[in-house]
This record gives C-alpha cells, structure tokens and sequence, in this order.
C-alpha cells in the first residue's frame, strides 16, 4: 500500500506529505476546516480489503489457521488502536465515509474532493485511468507509520493463479500457474502489457521498471515508491479461510459506522462475535 | 350485437353433430388431445425447473460445513429461517413497497393502455416503443445509469438542486432508498405491465367501440366500463406477477449495493438475503430453506389476493 | 381502428383530448427516455470526460465512433462473437419458449382435462420460488448431462417459459370464443388445425407480446449464462459487459474500461429495439369476428 496525494492540494494548503498518522491526522482536520467541500481521504464503508489492509499495517492478527483450528482476533489491541485513530477523523469530518469504486467516488477523485487516495501498487495505473482531467497533479507517497521512523507497510488487493480441487489436470495446472508467474518472459509480460506489480525479483529490480515515469504522476518515478513499500510489508499476516464472509460483515458494520449508529470499535466488537460464531457454525474450532 | 353468444338452437344442432361421429376413436384422441398440447412444456419445465428445485428441497434438509462434510438436519433450517430477524425484516419490507408501488405502476400501465388503445393520442408509435424500451434495459446498465443519476455530489438532480438553491434530498440515504427503488422499478416495469394490457385491449373485438357508440356510450366509458372488465384476467395476471416481483426483488437492490452498501447491507430484500447467504456466505442449504420460506410467503400473498377477488374464472369454465 | 364512435364525435373536442392525452403521456415518455439520454450522451465521451463533465449533456468532442469501434475491436473483437452469442441463443430460446408457452397455454384455457388446475396450479406455483433457489441445482443437472459450458446450457432451460404459458392462457382465454372453435370442430377439422389455423391467428397480438417478453428475458439474462458458461468465447453480452465492468474498477491490474462498457451497454440495447419494432406490426388485433358472422 502506499498514498496517491494532489500535490496541487497540497501545495495550496501548504499541506506535508505526512510521515507519521499523527500528522496525517492534523493536517486532515486542518484540512476540512480550511475548506469544508475538501476531504484529506474517503474512509471507504464498503471496502473491507482497504481497511483489513490499515489494520495489517498496525500489527493486528485477526486470524490465524491451523487445520480446523481457528483463532480470531479482529478486535485485539492493533485494531482497537486504528478503529479508535479513525473514529475520531470520522467524528470530526475530517474524512468522508463514502463507498469507493463506483461513479461518484470515480468524479471525487477526478475533481479533487479528495486530497489523497490511500491505495496499493495497482492503485497507479488504475487512478491514471478514471481521473484524466487531474493528470499531472497527482504523487506518489509512503504509508505514513504509526511511530516516528517505522518502516511498516501492508497490502490491499492483488491477484492469485489458483488451482482448484475440481481441475482435471490439476498437476499441469499448477505447473501452468507458477510458470505464468516465474517465467521472465511471462512475468515481464503480466508487468508491462498488464501493468501487475512484478512477481520477479529481477523484474522489480530492473532499472526499466524503476526508472518508469508518467506524465500523470507529474514525471515522478512512482514504481519506486510501491517498490519500497512492497520491502516494508509484515509478512506475519495470515487471512481466514472464509474472507468473502467476512467483507461482507466488514461492511455492514462499517455502514452503520458511517451512519454514525456506532462506533468503530464496536464495530470490530461486532465483528468478532459474527466472525466466531460462523465459524463454529463452519465446523472449526474457535480459539479468541 | 356481439357475436359471443350465439342463439340456443345452434349449439343444440352442434352437440348433436359432435355425438354423430364415431365415438370410441374420437373419444380417446380427444382425450389425448390436451395433454398432447401440453406435453412438450411440461415435459422442459420437470427436467429444468421442478428437478433442480426437488434437489433444493434436499440441499435444504442438510447442513454443509467448511470443516467436517454434510449432515441431515431435518428442519433446523427451516426453524432457523422462521425465527431470522433479518429475513423478515426484508418482508416486511418488500411488503410496504408493494402496498404503495404496485397501484400506481399498475394504474398507470393501464391507463396508458387504454389511451393507446383508444386512439386518442398522436405518434402511437413512438410511445409503445418509449414506453417498452426501460424494460431492454438490462440491469448491469441500469447499473451504472441510476448510480449516476442518483448520485449525492455529482448527480444531475443534485447539480441542478444546487443551481435552483433547493436542498437535494439524498435519495441513497435510509429514508429515501425504498421510494428510489421504487422508482427505478416504477420506470422499469411500468411499461412492459402497459404492454401486456394493451395486447389484451388489441385482441378485443372492434366492433366494441361501435357498439357503445350505437347505445350513446362515450369513449371513456367504452373504455372504463366495457374494456376493463373484459381484460380483467390480464390485469390479474400482471398483479399476480407484481406481488410475486415485489417479494422477489433482487436486481435493483442488487445494483443499488455498490453505491449505498451501508443502507442495503446484505439483507436488504429476501431473495438478496438467500443470495448473499448461498455466494458470500457459502451457506447453501440455509439459503435454500429461505427460498421456499420465501416461496411459501409468496403463494400465501397470492393465493390470498385470488381468494380475495374470488377469481372464479381461472378455476373453472 | 376507426369506429363509429369517433366519427360521431365532435372533431375540435377529440383533438383537444389529443392534444391533452400525448402531452400527458409525453411527460412519461420523456422519464422513461431520461436514463437513457444519459447512456447516449455518455457514450459520446471519451475516459476522461466521463467522470468530469456534466452527465446529461454532450461535450464539445463526439467519441461515439471511436468508441464503437472500440467495442468492437478490444480484446480482438470479443464483443462481436458476445453479440453473435447472445444473439443466436436468444433467438433459439424465445422462439422455442413461445412456442411452447402457447400451446401449453392454448390447452389450458380452451380443453378441459383431468389434472388442469392442479398442473396449472404447479406451473404457477413454480415461479413463486426465488431463482436464487435454482441456482446451483440447475448447474449440478447440466454437469450431470455433460452440458455445462455449451450453448445448450443456456438455451434448453431458456425454453422453461411459465409466465407465457399464464400469458397465453388468459389471451387465449379472452379472445377465442369456444363457439369458434366448436364450428370448426363440427367442420371436421382436427385439433391441430384448429389450433394453427384459426386459434394461432387469433392469438398473433398476445403471441407477439410473449415472443417479445421472451427475447428481452431472454436477451438481458445475466444469472443464468453466469452460472452455466465460463469460456468467454460462449459469454452473452450481459455477462461480458460485467466481466468488463469487473475489470474496470478491481483492483491489481484494472484497466479503463468504461466508455466500453457504456457504448456496449448502448449497443446491446439496439437489437432488442429492432425485434420491437419488427415485431409490433402483428399487434393488430380484432379482425376476428367476421369469420363468425
């Protein structure tokens, strides 16, 4: 993950690109104060994989897998700390609490109701796509941490070559799967014509794909960002082996959140009740 | 007057002749006859519809669990469903919906249905076709198109409140969602009910018109007090049709999700409730068991309404 | 449709009404039209545009062409082969399902038959259950028969039409006068030609309006082609345009999608027009009687 921001904002309200989320939040506050038809960021209600991917970031461990053994987690300390950090940003309007990945959200990052999309690796090539009248004003940004100095990042999104247990061929499948992901050739192909984020080492390495710049991005070499942040990911994160139940949980909670009905933290409380008793219902066993 | 009803002598002439044929092959061909007709439907509809559904039926006495296979549940499923809060919830709502939608749809369909079918308008063509094109509209676009108009900041209706310095009212908001599904349900169907009643009107006798006018009727009343009645079976069958929609929606909540998830939520309508629970959830069975709940609910809506407007004619004749 | 009664009437009042009823209705015409407007507006804007211009007028650059020939270009012309599909399938299906509603509904509203209401009353019954419930059962039988992901799959259950049959039967109902038939019966004729060649006549307007209900079901069917189709190659539209439109706004690897899925949507639309259009001349009923007198 990593940030998206308008340097034209910016710039004209004299805005940092924040390193910590302290600062990220004081500025967002500032932020709407200065002009209340600006937002520093849409808290999306809807998108469970953005917001599992901040409270990665944080250290949370919402689950972890054993067999049929199950342990969930999704309200522990990590979490509470980010439910907590952005309630406050939701209650003081410094953020808005919008769906993402439908036509208005599309016109507010266009037009500039946004300051900053909080996105991926994707997030480049996919923002130069739907935003074309704010081409060139847009930069590239690490997460901002949560201490002073911290390196930590965490993913949103991606993509999977699966096999699953109905292929017929399911030995040459694999085969197939992981050569379309290590071969050179392949790779470079899924990276330049696809625009992926690179799967190879060499690839990622490259000084093609480092020194790559777009006009969009103002000339900014933004691979190099994502390529940083893809170092900085915690690879101690694990997923449920149910994650579709658990989005759409995700986001019936966060709606009422967005409502105001109640809080984030309770939300997450919410949540983890949800989330074990599916579980037990599935047949696991529930530890947390 | 009408040829309907042809004199008494006649029909006694016609059974004679029918009983002067030879009886015994007749007879069974005639027997044979209808079932003949009704076979090739009949046979499609028990492969692909009354066989998938039996075997819902079986999934829905089971329970499937990522951990640990399938079991025989009998009805816990089916206890679970008539005690679901969120199920009923959705019923509820679907049925204020349809308590006000429905009329008005069907009121208005009908009443352009007999203003095109009374010729008392201009570019007939042009509205049949006008009418009947929300209907082509499949609902992956209408999508995209409601989304738009409907939206909070960038949407026209908004853009131009904003120009005329009137408050927008938020039609994704909790309060205004139902009546904005209603609407899109409202531009959706109203003309293709308007159809199905005007193909009713077209298939009545012209001599009707000529017939009132020779009694001193006035086109209206032609229309109100001879026409409706007499294509009172279409007009049943489309709010049979309506009720079973209403209850049934799932399209339009659907599309609704990606712009207003925290108003929709996954349980917004029944059948998006079952939906939900069969592909999100992986719960199969238990949105299978909600299914015919929801089935049963619908036969009871309508039976009921039939009851209530002592349809006689479809039970016999 | 002249009549006496309208002869007989004042013509300065009835062009009032005239005037009076195609104003009303043209208010409705005009909401029906709206959302479509949109469409075509959009699908004169290029990417950029979309997102930040106004939605319900045009700009000063027109795309459409570019766009169309986009659509039937990208992905080395998939969307033809998606319009070919949908196309041949619908036919196929609406055709077959009309058909087959007519008769089942001819049988059900004019003989009378040991069984009638009961079966009437499990094809009606049938519908009152949500698809949802369909769903994977249907799937389940079609890999059973080794159908799943050919055009059959979508085509034979397409041809499970309950609501024509119910259609059918109250047309039939309403506009064949038993008299009619029992004076062809007594002229010797057999009850399939009875039934094409007097009742089939009859029944062209609720005929036409089923075959019309069927192609656009039929057309604009999403869940089932989803369901049972998984070669891109064999996709209808409705599918295709959502594989796009899932393409365009996923994350990792999206791409632009959007004037595509705009100006496919729109050209989706154009067919179903041309059936209706092609259709509606048979919507002229009534000339039945004088066969009776």
């Amino acid at each position: 993950m990593g940030l998206l921001y308008r340097k034209d904002i910016f710039d004209k309200y004299n805005l940092k690109v924040p390193q910590t989320w302290d600062e990220f939040a004081k500025e967002a506050i500032n932020l709407h104060q200065s002009d209340p038809g600006l937002y520093m960021t849409d808290f999306p209600i809807n998108d469970g994989g953005w917001f599992t991917g901040l409270l990665w970031q944080a250290g949370s461990r919402p689950f972890k897998v054993n067999g049929s053994d199950l342990t969930v987690n999704i309200n522990d300390a990590a979490a509470k700390k980010v439910a907590e950090y952005w309630q406050k940003l939701i209650d003081a309007k410094a953020v808005d609490t919008a769906p993402d990945f439908n036509n208005e959200w599309y016109s507010a990052l266009d037009r500039g109701k946004y300051a900053l999309w909080i996105s991926a690796a994707w997030g480049p090539v996919f923002l130069s796509g739907i935003a074309k009248q704010s081409s060139g004003k847009w930069r590239a940004a690490l997460l901002p941490q949560w201490g002073a100095g911290e390196n930590v990042s965490a993913n949103w999104g991606g993509s999977t070559s699966a096999v699953t247990k109905q292929s017929e061929y399911p030995k040459e499948a694999t085969e197939f799967a992981i050569w379309l992901n290590h071969n050179s050739q392949s790779a470079k192909m899924l990276a330049d014509k696809s625009f992926l984020f690179p799967t190879l080492k060499s690839l990622l390495e490259s000084s093609d794909f480092q020194n790559r710049t777009s006009s969009f991005y103002g000339g900014q070499e933004v691979n190099k960002i994502f390529i940083e942040s893809s170092k900085q990911v915690d690879l101690g994160f694990e997923w449920s082996p149910f994650q579709d139940y658990v989005y759409t949980q995700m986001t019936n909670q966060l709606g009422s959140v967005g409502k105001g009905s109640i809080s984030l933290t309770q939300a997450l409380d919410n949540l983890q009740n949800k989330i074990v008793s599916y579980a037990k219902s599935q047949g696991f066993h529930v530890k947390g | 007057m009408t040829s309907r009803v042809p004199p008494a002598e006649d029909r006694s002439k016609r059974s004679e002749g029918a009983s002067a044929a030879p009886r015994g092959r007749r007879r069974v061909l005639h027997a044979g006859i209808p079932y003949v007709f009704i076979l090739p439907f009949m046979l499609w509809f028990l492969v692909f519809l009354v066989l998938p559904l039996v075997y819902a039926l079986g999934l829905s006495v089971f329970e499937t669990r990522l951990v640990g296979g399938n079991a025989f549940v009998g009805l816990d499923n089916y206890t679970r469903a008539f005690g679901d809060a969120n199920f009923w919830e959705g019923v509820r709502r679907m049925v204020v919906f349809g308590i006000f939608q429905v009329p008005i749809m069907l009121g208005m369909a009908l009443a352009f249905a007999l203003v095109l079918d009374s010729g008392t308008i201009w570019l007939r063509s042009l509205f049949r076709l006008g009418f009947y094109l929300p209907y082509a509209v499949p609902s992956v676009v209408a999508a995209l198109i409601w989304g738009y108009l409907y939206g909070p900041s960038f949407g026209p209706f908004t853009q131009l409140a904003e120009l005329l310095n009137f408050p927008t009212p938020n039609f994704l908001s909790d309060r205004l969602m139902l009546a904005s599904i209603a609407n899109i349900v409202t531009w959706e169907f109203t003309g293709y009910n308007m159809i199905i009643m005007y193909a009713a009107l077209q298939s009545l006798p012209a001599e009707l018109d000529d017939a009132g006018a020779v009694d001193g009727a006035k086109g209206w009343q032609i229309a109100l007090y001879i026409k409706v009645p007499m294509i009172r079976s279409a007009i049943f069958l489309t709010v049979i049709f309506s009720i079973i929609g209403t209850l049934q929606l799932f399209n339009e909540p659907q599309v609704m999700y990606a712009i207003a998830p925290q108003v929709i939520r996954d349980h917004y309508t029944p059948n998006l409730y079952a939906y939900t629970l069969a592909f999100t959830n992986q719960q199969y069975n238990y949105s299978a068991a909600i299914s015919f709940v929801l089935g049963a609910v619908v036969v009871v809506f309508s039976y009921t309404f039939m009851l209530l407007t002592n349809r006689g004619e479809l039970r016999s004749r | 449709m002249t009549s006496l009664a309208r002869k007989t009437t004042a013509s300065g009042k009835l062009r009032r009404t005239k005037g009076v009823n195609t104003a009303l209705l043209f208010i409705f015409l005009i909401y029906s039209f709206l959302p479509l407007f949109y469409l075509i507006v959009s699908s004169t804007k290029s990417n950029a545009e979309l997102f930040s211009t106004f939605g319900l007028w045009f700009t000063s650059s027109f795309h459409l062409f570019s766009n169309v020939q986009e659509v039937f270009t990208h992905d080395g012309g998939i969307y033809l082969t998606w319009l070919w599909n949908t196309a041949y399938y619908t036919v196929l299906s609406a055709v077959g399902a009309t058909f087959l509603a007519t008769i089942a509904g001819y049988s059900f509203a004019k003989f009378r038959f040991r069984g009638r209401t009961l079966l009437f009353a499990l094809v009606l019954g049938s519908i009152m259950i949500p698809q949802t419930a369909l769903a994977i059962p249907l799937y389940l039988l079609l890999s059973k028969m080794a159908l799943v992901n050919t055009p059959l799959a979508f085509i034979l259950p397409s041809l499970v039409f309950p609501f024509g049959v119910y259609l059918m039967r109250v047309y039939a109902e309403q506009s064949i006068p038993d008299e009619l038939l029992d004076a062809a019966r007594v002229d010797g004729a057999g009850e399939f030609r009875i039934f094409f060649k007097v009742a089939l006549r009859i029944l062209a307007p609720g005929f036409v309006t089923v075959l019309l209900f069927a192609f656009v079901f039929t057309w604009n069917n999403y869940f089932l082609p989803l369901i049972v189709l998984s070669d891109p190659k064999l996709y209808t539209i409705t599918v295709g345009l959502a594989l796009w439109n899932s393409q365009a706004s996923a994350g990792g690897g999206a791409q632009a999608l959007f004037p595509l899925i705009i100006t496919g949507s729109l050209l989706g639309i154009v067919p179903i027009i041309a059936a209706f259009l092609f259709l509606q001349r048979f919507w002229q009923g009534g000339l039945t009687f004088g066969s009776l007198k």
